[in-house]
């Protein structure tokens, strides 16, 4: 129901152009009060993948020195089968599990233990659901055509939310929401999202032909869905995302299958 | 139509006289009278007018005024009279009768021309600023709106209300309005006595009024009377046109991105008229006519039909049939459809029992709906609605010149059909959410009266009852909002019934011939509430109604007023102070999400408001300069739990400053023009505090809610009309506006975001709308 809410977005911006109004946009200097850093945890345990976590912190809106990771940080993870680890921290700040893995329908626990404070939370994996195919879908009144995933929803309430990354020649604009669909009225359908890639940059539009576009699909649980929908709507809602770790940190711990596929883009 | 009595105060009536005038009159009931009557129209429109005072020049004692279908009536022993009519903007008259039997003397005004302005039709007593007991109201002739500069060429109300003291406009372009600290949605408009629930066309850029149809338009910013309700914070009645009933006219007027045209004219001469308008947008062909690349497969249009029959069944009878259809459309081709749009239909009866006692009686249909589609890859169509059936029942008793009576009853029963979605993919699947059904109930009874010829009030109580309704199911709900339990209730039955009193009270104390004190106090209620995340509103958004969660917002607010007149009423001055307190008020959880599910009640946060400021206002109203300058200074706040936590908190349409200065000047004849200028402080509004990365991305850190301030705005509009020809039979004229004349980047958003070419930095953004919309349209009559 979401896609409805953007596409009256992406209609909205259709008709700004459309009526010549001269809407303008300046770079502009806003003060803003600075505040005491919150945690940030981001916790990944993907299908036959090593678990990692990230922890930072937020920062001041006009610092621009990068957002480090922090150190120190007792991070541990454990699932419903039995196997428990604690990550240790690499080179790139990352901490990475040295044996555990993701594995289909097993619950995973993250505990997080930052200056004191613990921080938790639990996601489980749903089953795998490949992507069936990948195409490119141009809109009439658009420059460049949007890369549109199809996959089918298996019956049943295992699997229910997904999430799409899409790589363009091997990177993440910048300016692409977090995508994340919903097959909650959907159930058992074959379905066809179209990854609206939409770009703040007037001048150069984030798809040409011939590029290689990649996308990487995810099932994610609710908890992590909740997180990347509400991360997606930030701009709308102007509040933070909701998070499915306890303790007061933001971030998400999302335990996913992942697929990827590629095509060049034509159209 | 206007609902107010309005006796002439010009001049001295002493309490003594007043009632030795009553007892004069009761007592010569029984001696032989006549009654004379009659309707004062004038000359050359025919539109009736109302609150004309008629002095019998024999009898210096006895007088009327013409009531709100400007109709009069006196009875007098036999014998020769004069009747007189000294009222201003109109040239004097006197009629002689010779009353033998009861009569009919209909009377006719001309116009009368000062200076080389067009003299305004007006209801209001010359002095109304200072005498009219009626505090917070703001009455604009459309006369005077289409004087003001416009933007794109369209002259609209709603913008011209914008510019008064304790009005502000939702943004820029915005149809939207906040009146003393309240949303968008605590404004009740009325088009013909119906309410829309949508009163903006294009996101905004127009409303959905019309003005070639339309009459006049009165604000009540607050102490409204008793004859109004069902929303916090004020009322907008917007009064279509009667047609000519003794002359065909057509009128209409040719824009850069709309044109309209209007017919009027007889049915039957003299007893029936029509009229009818209608207007439409054509931007998007233009666009595409000039060769714009985007515009190509893209449509983008509005609508609106218009339409008013009026019959005299009789000299008692009056029948009126009024309607709307207003439709907004968008297409992008193969990719998404879009409208929306309000239709209503409204028949009412007036019937006059005598010279004391009038009925209205009025019966409505009243839809609003939007619709969605979009084709890509899967289709995914629907949309919502409301349905409304009204019934209002009304009467006016007038014992005595002094007082007049209001009794009624409106009725209205809401269907909410918050969304019925259809999605294809290879199968089918639908989702069909709860409709809600309600009744709003509201009985009530108010009285105007002159106490003594210092004082004048109007008080009044309104009882309103909210009835929640099955069918539907309705959900018991947690401390944390979470769905606890739920109970299906069936068709008709009621779930809960909120009643509540609502006292009113506004009074005019005069100090003396141009100067009074005003003071007043109500309590109103709102049951129906719309649910968004923008200040403006959006065609998309949802309303509902009050359940056995949602409690009805009330508010109790008291303004305290001085008046004064200048000049012999050439310039009007008041300042009004007002302190709004609100309960039930409503806000969202973070990230609340009201599109697709059923309980939305889960998703929503209660607390309470409160609202102050003070208001100045100073009218030129005759001359060949007139304008006027209004300046407020005000502050709105909520307090709400799970808010800030729970402190006192900026709502959205907090502002602290707010300044309109407007001018016209009629040069010549051939040639006037009009000057606007605004300000106001910016928008109480959520920044980031911080910000973090996800997935490799900036994301904003929100610590508070609507912590900080849009910048200032302020804005010059210019506007000249150049009159081409003026002949009885038809005249014409060419309108030139600038809107935005200095160019002024307005803040229309701001972003917080990764900088577009340095991808290490992030950096706050400014979109502004309008700089220069320069604009022409030709008007025409004949």
């Amino acid at each position: 129901m979401n896609k409805s809410i953007n596409i009256y977005k992406l209609i909205f911006s259709g008709i700004v152009v459309m009526l010549l109004f001269s809407s303008c946009e300046k770079e502009i200097d806003v003060d803003l009060r600075s505040v005491p850093p919150k945690v940030v945890i981001e916790g990944i345990v993907k299908l036959d993948s090593l678990a990692r976590v990230r922890v930072s912190e937020t920062k001041d809106f006009s610092d621009n020195s990068g957002y480090p990771a922090l150190k120190d940080a007792v991070v541990k993870i454990w699932d419903d089968a039995g196997n428990s680890e604690t990550l240790v921290q690499d080179a790139t700040g990352w901490y990475v599990a040295d044996v555990l893995k993701g594995a289909a329908g097993r619950t995973y626990n993250l505990s997080v233990t930052y200056d004191g404070t613990e921080y938790t939370s639990t996601s489980a994996m749903p089953p795998f659901v490949p992507i069936d195919s990948l195409t490119m879908y141009k809109i009439l009144v658009m420059d460049y055509a949007l890369p549109m995933v199809h996959y089918t929803d298996p019956v049943g309430k295992a699997n229910e939310y997904y999430r799409a990354m899409v790589f363009i020649n091997g990177k993440q604009h910048p300016d692409v929401h977090e995508l994340a669909f919903s097959a909650e009225f959907m159930d058992g359908s074959p379905m066809h999202e179209i990854l609206p890639i939409f770009t703040n940059d007037e001048d150069v539009d984030p798809i040409y032909p011939d590029d290689e576009i990649e996308v990487e699909f995810q099932c994610i649980d609710k908890g992590a869905y909740e997180f990347f929908k509400t991360l997606g709507d930030i701009g709308n809602s102007l509040a933070n995302p909701t998070t499915n770790i306890k303790g007061g940190a933001l971030g998400y711990f999302s335990a996913c299958t992942s697929d990827r596929m590629k095509i060049i883009a034509k159209w | 139509m206007k609902l107010y009595f309005r006796p002439s105060l010009s001049r001295t009536w002493v309490m003594p006289l007043w009632l030795f005038w009553f007892f004069l009159l009761t007592g010569s009931s029984f001696a032989q009278t006549y009654k004379v009557s009659g309707v004062v129209t004038e000359a050359k429109t025919k539109e009736t007018l109302v609150g004309v005072p008629i002095q019998i020049k024999e009898r210096s004692a006895n007088g009327v005024s013409s009531d709100e279908t400007g109709k009069y009536s006196i009875s007098l022993p036999k014998g020769e009279y004069t009747l007189s009519v000294d009222y201003m903007g109109f040239e004097k008259k006197q009629v002689k009768i010779s009353l033998t039997k009861d009569m009919v003397q209909d009377i006719e005004l001309t116009q009368t021309t000062i200076g080389l302005s067009e003299v305004v039709v007006s209801a209001e007593r010359p002095d109304a600023n200072v005498s009219a007991p009626q505090t917070g109201i703001q009455r604009m002739e459309i006369q005077q709106i289409n004087k003001l500069p416009v933007l794109l060429g369209e002259r609209d109300i709603i913008k011209a209300i914008q510019l008064m003291p304790g009005v502000q406009g939702a943004g820029e372009g915005s149809s939207g309005f906040f009146v003393r600290g309240g949303s968008v949605d605590q404004n009740l408009i009325l088009l013909d006595n119906v309410s829309l629930y949508n009163a903006s066309h294009l996101m905004g850029f127009f409303s959905t009024f019309n003005s070639a149809v339309l009459r006049d338009v009165t604000l009540y910013k607050g102490a409204m009377p008793a004859q109004y309700g069902e929303r916090l914070a004020s009322i907008l009645d917007v009064q279509q046109r009667n047609g000519d009933n003794q002359k065909y006219h057509v009128e209409g007027g040719i824009g850069l991105i709309s044109s309209n045209v209007s017919a009027e004219g007889p049915i039957q001469k003299g007893k029936s008229s029509f009229m009818i308008g209608a207007r439409r947008t054509y931007a998007d062909a233009i666009a595409r006519l000039s060769g714009v690349e985007d515009a190509k497969n893209a449509y983008l249009y509005f609508y609106d039909l218009n339409m008013k029959l009026n019959f005299a069944l009789s000299d008692k009878d009056q029948l009126t049939l009024s309607g709307y259809l207003g439709k907004d459309k968008m297409v992008l081709k193969d990719a998404a459809e879009m409208n929306w749009g309000n239709k209503f239909l409204t028949l009412g009866w007036n019937h006059t029992y005598n010279n004391k006692w009038l009925s209205r009686t009025s019966l409505s249909y009243n839809q609003y709906d939007y619709f969605a589609q979009m084709e890509m890859g899967m289709d995914l169509k629907g949309g919502s609605d409301i349905t409304d059936i009204g019934f209002k029942h009304e009467f006016l008793f007038q014992p005595t010149k002094n007082s007049q009576w209001r009794f009624g009853l409106h009725s209205t029963h809401h269907d909410l059909a918050p969304g019925d979605f259809e999605m294809n993919s290879e199968q089918q699947n639908s989702v069909n959410l709860h409709h809600r059904y309600s009744l709003e109930n509201g009985l009530y009874a108010s009285n105007q009266i002159k106490l003594n010829d210092r004082l004048e009030v109007i008080y009044g109580l309104r009882l309103s009852a909210f009835m929640a309704l099955g069918k539907g199911e309705y959900y018991t709900l947690d401390a944390d909002n979470n769905v606890l339990d739920s109970t299906w209730y069936n068709a008709g039955k009621i779930v809960k019934t909120y009643w509540n009193l609502e006292p009113r009270l506004s009074a005019a104390y005069k100090l003396n011939k141009v100067s009074s004190l005003k003071a007043a106090y109500a309590r109103t209620v709102q049951n129906m509430h719309l649910l968004t995340y923008s200040a403006q509103g959006t065609p998309f958004d949802r309303w509902t109604s009050s359940s056995n969660n949602v409690k009805p917002q009330i508010a109790d607010q008291v303004s305290l007023g001085y008046f004064r007149n200048f000049a012999d009423n050439m310039f009007e001055f008041s300042v009004e102070a007002y302190y709004k307190d609100m309960k039930n008020q409503i806000d969202f959880k973070d990230n609340a999400d009201f599109m697709g599910y059923d309980v939305v009640e889960s998703e929503l946060l209660y607390g309470k408001g409160r609202a102050y400021g003070i208001e100045f206002f100073l009218k030129k109203n005759t001359g060949r300069f007139t304008g006027w300058i209004g300046y407020t200074l005000a502050k709105s706040e909520k307090k709400i739990d799970g808010i800030n936590e729970g402190r006192w908190y900026n709502a959205f349409q907090d502002r602290r400053h707010d300044f309109s200065i407007v001018g016209m000047y009629e040069l010549n004849q051939k040639w006037s023009f009009s000057a606007a200028w605004v300000y106001y402080t910016g928008n109480a509004i959520t920044y980031p505090s911080g910000k973090y990365q996800i997935n490799g991305k900036d994301v904003m850190y929100y610590a508070e809610r609507n912590g900080y301030r849009m910048p200032a705005y302020h804005r010059l509009d210019l506007g000249a009309t150049c009159q081409l020809k003026k002949t009885a039979k038809f005249q014409s004229e060419l309108v030139f506006g600038l809107y935005n004349a200095y160019g002024r980047e307005n803040a229309y958003m701001i972003e917080f975001r990764t900088n577009t070419k340095n991808p290490e930095k992030t950096t706050a953004y400014q979109y502004s709308l309008f700089t220069f919309v320069p604009s022409v349209s030709w008007n025409f009559k004949f």
